[in-house]
């Protein structure tokens, strides 16, 4: 990369941050959404576990419940970030290429600041984490939440460059839905259908930070390379929308 | 010749949806420092015809050459609603290749021949409809490309601004650059070099 590619990506990247940490609403949800999704996932489990009986209950992890919630709130605004993100200003960064911007430094400068704001984001809700529950291995949790919020980040991207905002939000909610609901159980019944799932992964290495104090170095390998994949797919598809 | 589209093609649909032939072999053909408009009814197909010539779009069949850098002003507004006009300059001059101290001489001259200075700080999203399309059209104007492609650039333009636009677009002309003009053209055919119709997928001069 030529030092004009690195200076076009570095303006791209801090005009895309500006954009995104100058609208409140933005600002508001780093904080609301992960603190709703940790307190929600870790109350209602708390709740239920207090209100069965003890043989039941052992089976079920409060702690982990609670890093739940912090991966999949993390996850979800990631993802909305990602998707919002290219749709909100897919005319304009078609218009940037047309005024000679290569399609790869805009997508570049966009990924950059998705990387920014899922930084900001993990940091923001391990701290919310820490106030309910201590995990045994808070790095594994934080390594697990980044990779995984980071996985659906690009998810956005790839959705974004190509449907409009209704049915892409909608495909966007299904998806993590089915993650949320289905992959976790499927992994745990032995289908390999449940690994294909974005979270699936990021999810094992959460679990066995949170409950038995260990870092899934296999499992932290596998969502690596799912978010390379996936980040290959979301410059491929964002490249292909913003070169026609 | 600065540009020249021939016999271009683009239809739209398919599969799923009703397909709509828009241009059937429409041709143009724009000199060196002419001033030439390309006028036609609603949904006669003229933006997606200077979209296709942009590249915004793909043709299904033609030629299309342009000769020189192009600067192209859409209909719609392009903008980053949370970017100041300050920005909007930096970001589309890094585009154009300018140099910083370019960019900063092109910006000031934009902001006085039409008139928006006092809101270069502002964010867009702040910004009245016609001062936006100002900073719309400057965008396309900052690096004095060769054509000029304009997609009715003075929408929302009070009438010393709309005067302002033709003096400038004459001016454009008078150094040698060109320019293609989408325009309803309200009196103003004493101005342009040459006029197309659009007319049912074809240029007719």
């Amino acid at each position: 990369m030529s030092e004009s590619d690195r200076g076009r990506v570095a303006l791209a990247s801090l005009m895309d941050a500006r954009e995104y940490f100058r609208n409140p609403v933005n600002v508001a949800l780093l904080v609301t959404i992960p603190y709703l999704f940790v307190y929600f996932y870790g109350a209602i489990v708390e709740h239920v576990v207090q209100n069965l009986p003890e043989e039941y209950a052992e089976f079920i992890s409060v702690p982990e419940a609670y890093a739940m919630g912090a991966f999949f709130g993390a996850a979800v605004l990631t993802g909305l970030v990602g998707f919002y993100m290219v749709t909100g200003a897919r005319a304009a960064d078609r218009r940037l290429v047309v005024a000679g911007y290569r399609p790869l430094q805009v997508v570049a400068g966009r990924i950059l600041t998705i990387l920014v704001v899922a930084l900001a984001l993990n940091g923001i809700t391990m701290l919310i984490l820490s106030f309910f529950e201590q995990p045994r291995f808070p790095l594994a949790v934080l390594a697990a939440t980044l990779v995984g919020s980071t996985i659906y980040g690009f998810i956005g991207v790839v959705v974004g460059s190509f449907m409009e905002e209704f049915e892409g939000s909608i495909t966007l909610f299904w998806i993590i839905t089915l993650d949320v609901g289905i992959s976790f159980q499927l992994g745990e019944t032995g289908s390999a259908a449940g690994n294909l799932f974005p979270g699936y992964h990021p999810n094992q290495v959460m679990v066995k930070g949170v409950t038995e104090g260990t870092f899934a170095a296999e499992s932290f390998l596998l969502s690596l390379v799912y978010a390379l994949c996936a980040l290959a797919v979301a410059v491929a598809v964002f490249h292909r929308e913003a070169s026609t | 010749m600065v540009l020249r589209a021939e016999g271009v093609e683009k239809s739209f649909g398919g599969l799923w949806k009703r397909r709509v032939e828009v241009l059937k072999g429409a041709s143009i053909r724009v000199d060196e420092g002419e001033f030439v408009a390309l006028v036609g009814e609603n949904g006669a197909g003229k933006s997606v015809f200077m979209k296709v010539i942009v590249g915004l779009m793909k043709r299904d069949a033609g030629e299309i050459e342009v000769d020189g850098t192009g600067g192209y002003c859409p209909q719609e507004l392009e903008l980053y609603s949370r970017l100041t006009c300050d920005e909007h300059f930096e970001l589309f001059g890094r585009a154009y290749d300018m140099e910083r101290e370019d960019i900063l001489r092109r910006s000031d001259e934009l902001y006085e021949d039409l008139r928006f200075a006092k809101y270069s700080d502002f964010l867009v999203k702040n910004l009245s409809e016609g001062t936006k399309q100002k900073l719309n059209l400057s965008i396309a104007l900052m690096h004095e490309p060769d054509l000029l492609l304009l997609d009715e650039p003075y929408q929302g333009f009070d009438y010393d601004t709309y005067m302002a636009f033709w003096d400038m677009a004459n001016d454009i002309t008078a150094a040698g650059n060109s320019v293609l003009i989408i325009s309803h053209m309200v009196g103003e055919e004493g101005r342009l070099d040459r006029i197309y119709q659009l007319r049912e997928g074809k240029c007719f001069e």
